[in-house]
């Protein structure tokens, strides 16, 4: 487990030789530690949402577990869009695993998530998670196919329209599967957003009312 | 020098560890993670049994809720130099009344030293805080400090001051407020209880139907959202006070670059009043809570402070008087 933290770091340095050593036999493992504890540590970033909606411990924990499944599913779907695009591009050169395990291993960043906790200062940090994500999966696409900086850059485009064009065209059912996982995870049916908390609370206080004003 | 650097490390990541985990303590009173049931219910009758009898003086006009700084450890145990000018304070204001008790920087309300988990240690710092343990005053003021941040928040902080308007609504009534009146309510915010003061705003006037307008000693404020609710503002501040000025510093929507946030909004709109009292520090000697250093003028900071906050509250009091008088 500790072993793999190693090509993490180096990937999030932007150290092409990570991204070879990940098209290696076994190499592959540190992509998948990368979306596994990405996914766990992207949630725990973003967690207010589950306690605004009164989630209980086990079912928290439920709901860390999924996150790492709904973080995974998220990479392989702009990976599969990146591989399309360097089929259309070059022919088959790069199997659509070894591309995927180049796209896992970019998204070392977010094993930094948890850094959205911090008060205040945490929401831009998302920003910069998901600007260094990029820099390394060009790093990483580089690293393996050797491509002009303007191929990475349409392969990448392209390959993350794909996953805009998959939430268009399968939204309703994304929607559906993301209201279950919610639901599972959480055994909440109604989900408050971060975003609309102030007019829960605001809400809420009014509710009060009728304790301080019989 | 490699071990001071190890320890200057340490220190760094429990800081780190420290600042990661301080929403938490409000996220999980709101989702019940602490084994607490919602008992709004029985809190409010408990604190109107605990109400005080009307005092000596009429006090009823106005009410005063005091905040108080990040140096605070519960609102049973102020410190000495705020308890004095509190005093002072209600000495001033014959015509309103004075609320002291309430802990800002807990959305559930319970002091360090109350009902928690590290009660127990919070309470042997507080003894060797009072033997004047400087490292201890420190620990306090940082985790309460931790505090404004989740305040300030735009996710953790409607939560957070929605807990801590709770607090004063039930520290109202236990000074005898009676919300069929409808008086006006002042949050006296003192350094960060500024920021706790104005994001807890919306929340009272919700529930109070009343007016709620905040008063800045020294206070450390963001662009909080709160602000859209606060119809005056009044930010009392020394020249000399350098912490206040922070406010506009570390919290990036104050800053000019954004026009259109609710601090720069409510300046262009003239609801926040900035009232200068001369070469007064945030602090300590020479601090706003100082009665005994004289100023070249004779006064004390203290009595400026005190003068400047009477000031503000005898005269809106008598805006909302006029008010009520026009129906």
């Amino acid at each position: 487990m500790w072993s793999l933290s190693a090509p993490w770091w180096d990937a999030l340095l932007l150290d092409p030789a990570a991204y070879r050593g990940v098209l290696a036999p076994g190499g592959i493992w540190a992509a998948v530690w990368v979306v596994v504890v990405g996914g766990v540590s992207q949630l725990v970033g973003q967690s207010v949402v589950l306690f605004l909606n009164h989630v209980r411990p086990v079912r928290f924990l439920l709901a860390v577990g999924l996150a790492a499944a709904t973080f995974a599913a998220e990479v392989a779907v702009w990976a599969v869009g990146i591989w399309l695009t360097t089929w259309v591009v070059s022919g088959p050169d790069l199997g659509v695993v070894d591309i995927l395990a180049v796209v896992a291993l970019a998204h070392a960043p977010f094993v930094l998530a948890f850094f959205l906790l911090l008060p205040y200062y945490g929401p831009p940090i998302q920003r910069a998670l998901e600007i260094w994500t990029l820099l390394c999966l060009a790093v990483g696409l580089d690293a393996v196919t050797g491509w002009s900086l303007g191929a990475l850059t349409l392969a990448i485009t392209l390959g993350y329209a794909f996953t805009l064009l998959v939430k268009v065209t399968l939204g309703r059912w994304v929607a559906a599967v993301d209201r279950w996982l919610w639901r599972t995870a959480t055994g909440a049916r109604l989900r408050v957003r971060v975003e609309d908390a102030l007019t829960a609370m605001r809400e809420r206080a009014v509710g009060d009312a009728r304790w301080f004003r019989p | 020098m490699s071990e001071v650097l190890a320890v200057v490390l340490l220190l760094l990541v429990a800081l780190l560890l420290a600042l990661l985990v301080a929403p938490l303590e409000s996220l999980g009173w709101w989702a019940g993670w602490f084994g607490r049931r919602d008992e709004l219910e029985r809190d409010v009758d408990a604190a109107r049994q605990r109400a005080r009898p009307p005092s000596a003086h009429s006090g009823g006009e106005g009410y005063v809720v005091f905040l108080s700084g990040i140096g605070a450890i519960s609102g049973t145990e102020l410190l000495a130099a705020e308890a004095e000018f509190l005093r002072l304070l209600d000495e001033q204001l014959p015509q309103a009344t004075v609320v002291t008790d309430v802990f800002p920087y807990a959305a559930g309300g319970d002091g360090l030293t109350g009902g928690r988990a590290f009660a127990r240690l919070w309470r042997l710092l507080h003894r060797m805080r009072l033997r004047g343990a400087k490292v201890v005053t420190n620990l306090v003021n940082l985790r309460n400090l931790f505090q404004v941040l989740v305040s300030a928040d735009s996710r953790y902080g409607p939560v957070f001051n929605y807990g801590t308007s709770r607090q004063v609504l039930l520290g109202l009534l236990r000074a005898g407020y009676r919300p069929e009146q409808r008086r006006p309510v002042f949050l006296l915010g003192s350094s960060g209880g500024g920021q706790i003061a104005v994001g807890a705003v919306p929340f009272l006037e919700e529930t109070l139907g009343a007016p709620v307008e905040v008063i800045s000693l020294g206070g450390v404020m963001s662009s909080d959202p709160g602000l859209r609710a606060v119809d005056h503002l009044a930010h009392v501040h020394g020249s000399l006070d350098g912490i206040q000025a922070l406010g506009g510093r570390v919290f990036p929507s104050r800053w000019p670059t954004s026009p259109r946030s609710e601090w720069n909004r409510a300046l262009r709109e003239g609801r926040i009043e900035k009232i200068g009292i001369g070469p007064v520090r945030h602090q300590g000697t020479g601090g706003y809570l100082d009665g005994a250093t004289v100023l070249p003028e004779g006064d004390t900071p203290r009595d400026r402070a005190l003068a400047a906050v009477a000031s503000v509250v005898e005269r809106r009091l008598a805006v909302h008087a006029a008010d009520r008088a026009a129906g």
